[in-house]
């Protein structure tokens, strides 16, 4: 469950509060950041601004709009996706190379990772490209249903259950 | 759709991710918030993007908490400091007391300004009166040297019967020096536009000659006048006549009357 406790007391500028929302999540924003960015220093420095926009912003989240993760989800993508599209980022990553989330979880096998997430870790690596695809463009990227189709060149109406296919491949490596 | 056809529509997913148009997405919250079994689905979607998503992550740098603490506390300062904005009305409320006191100062400066002027003032007066009192004395101790000494005849002279019953005026003479020390406490001051005459007599046969008026004589306080040259005398009258003098006495208005 979302920690509602903790949110309502950030709401309130409550720092001990966001100081734990901010253990709580930081991990996971900076993966869907460095995802898009490709960039440690650059990922870091989008983290920061999310976060203190977190704060200064958390009056504007209500649970009857959605799940706090992802109200964060949007802050997050929409934080990098600008970050990417800046003239400095632009100037900084002309070389870059990379393709999706999948990348750096095989780039980085070697890092000192939760026990929790080795056999999610698996789970990803076997997913299928297609898959893999599809969670990197709607989830990481925030694509909308009919840019994934166009984008996989898949109809529009097997998104939504090819997506859930892919997503139950994984949850099955948690459960 | 029904609640449970949300379970395996996909839907909950793409929910969770924010992805669906906004009025869809509300949609969705609406039934999810309202339904328990849609509310756990919704909870192991997050869990499983939690995991995946902090797995991409190449690992946080530690100080970025602190980074992050610090500047919402330097924002949160910023907020007081907007709070502070507040005490600009503390600030304002504090300048008008202060003119107020200012004001008050000059007022109350301005107050001793004039009680000053009212003192010197009245200080002015007081060494006036001083100066006065100081010469009222030198006459007196002058007429007291002067009534001490043998050559002065001391003469009463009793009052009217009719003008100034039951008093008396009392002069000293001296014909050395020709001079006439004249008291006058006892009789009534003379009325507006009247002054007392005095009058050096010669009785046989009676020729008042006058020796001056009270009023243009030296005095002390317009009691003890002091008159010069006085004529041969046997005796003096007081009579009150108009102002100026008269050339004969109104021996109806006769005062006083004595002989040496």
């Amino acid at each position: 469950m979302q920690p509602d406790g903790l949110i309502s007391q950030m709401k309130q500028k409550n720092q001990v509060a966001f100081s734990q929302i901010y253990d709580m999540y930081s991990e996971n924003i900076h993966g869907i950041v460095y995802n898009i960015v490709n960039d440690v220093e650059i990922a870091e420095e989008v983290v920061q601004d999310i976060f203190i926009k977190v704060w200064e912003k958390s009056e504007s989240y209500s649970e009857d709009r959605g799940r706090f993760f992802t109200w964060l989800l949007n802050i997050s993508r929409n934080a990098a996706i600008d970050k990417v599209r800046s003239k400095a980022y632009k100037n900084k990553m002309k070389n870059s190379d990379f393709d999706d989330f999948s990348f750096f979880i095989k780039d980085s096998e070697d890092l000192d990772r939760k026990s929790e997430g080795f056999g999610l870790e698996k789970f990803v690596q076997k997913l299928k490209p297609m898959c893999v695809k599809i969670i990197d463009l709607l989830f990481f990227k925030g694509y909308t249903q009919k840019e994934a189709s166009e984008t996989l060149d898949v109809p529009i109406g097997t998104v939504k259950s090819r997506n859930r296919n892919c997503l139950n491949s994984l949850r099955k490596s948690i459960e | 759709m029904k609640a449970e056809d949300y379970l395996d529509s996909g839907l909950l997913e793409l929910y969770v991710y924010g992805v669906l148009p906004e009025d869809e997405h509300l949609a969705v919250a609406k039934v999810v918030n309202r339904n328990p079994d849609l509310q756990s689905e919704v909870v192991a979607i997050e869990t499983v993007l939690m995991e995946l998503s902090g797995l991409v992550s190449p690992g946080l740098n530690q100080g970025l908490k602190q980074k992050v603490l610090q500047n919402i506390d330097k924002k949160s300062n910023k907020k007081v400091k907007i709070v502070t904005s507040n005490y600009s009305y503390f600030g304002w409320a504090a300048a008008i007391l202060l003119l107020g006191g200012v004001l008050w100062l000059l007022k109350l400066n301005q107050d001793l300004q004039t009680e000053i002027q009212v003192v010197e003032s009245e200080l002015n007066d007081k060494k006036v009166e001083v100066v006065s009192t100081e010469q009222n004395l030198n006459y007196l101790q002058d007429i007291l040297e002067n009534i001490k000494s043998p050559e002065f005849r001391k003469v009463t002279l009793p009052g009217n019967e009719i003008n100034a019953p039951n008093t008396r005026a009392v002069a000293f003479y001296s014909d050395e020096n020709n001079e006439l020390i004249l008291d006058v406490t006892e009789l009534p001051e003379p009325p507006k536009g009247m002054v007392y005459q005095v009058w050096s007599l010669k009785m046989e046969p009676l020729t008042p000659t006058s020796v001056g008026l009270l009023a243009e004589s030296p005095s002390s306080e317009n009691k003890i006048f002091k008159l010069q040259d006085i004529p041969d005398t046997e005796g003096f009258g007081i009579t009150l006549e108009p102002e100026g003098g008269s050339k004969t006495p109104n021996l109806d208005q006769l005062y006083a009357l004595g002989t040496i």
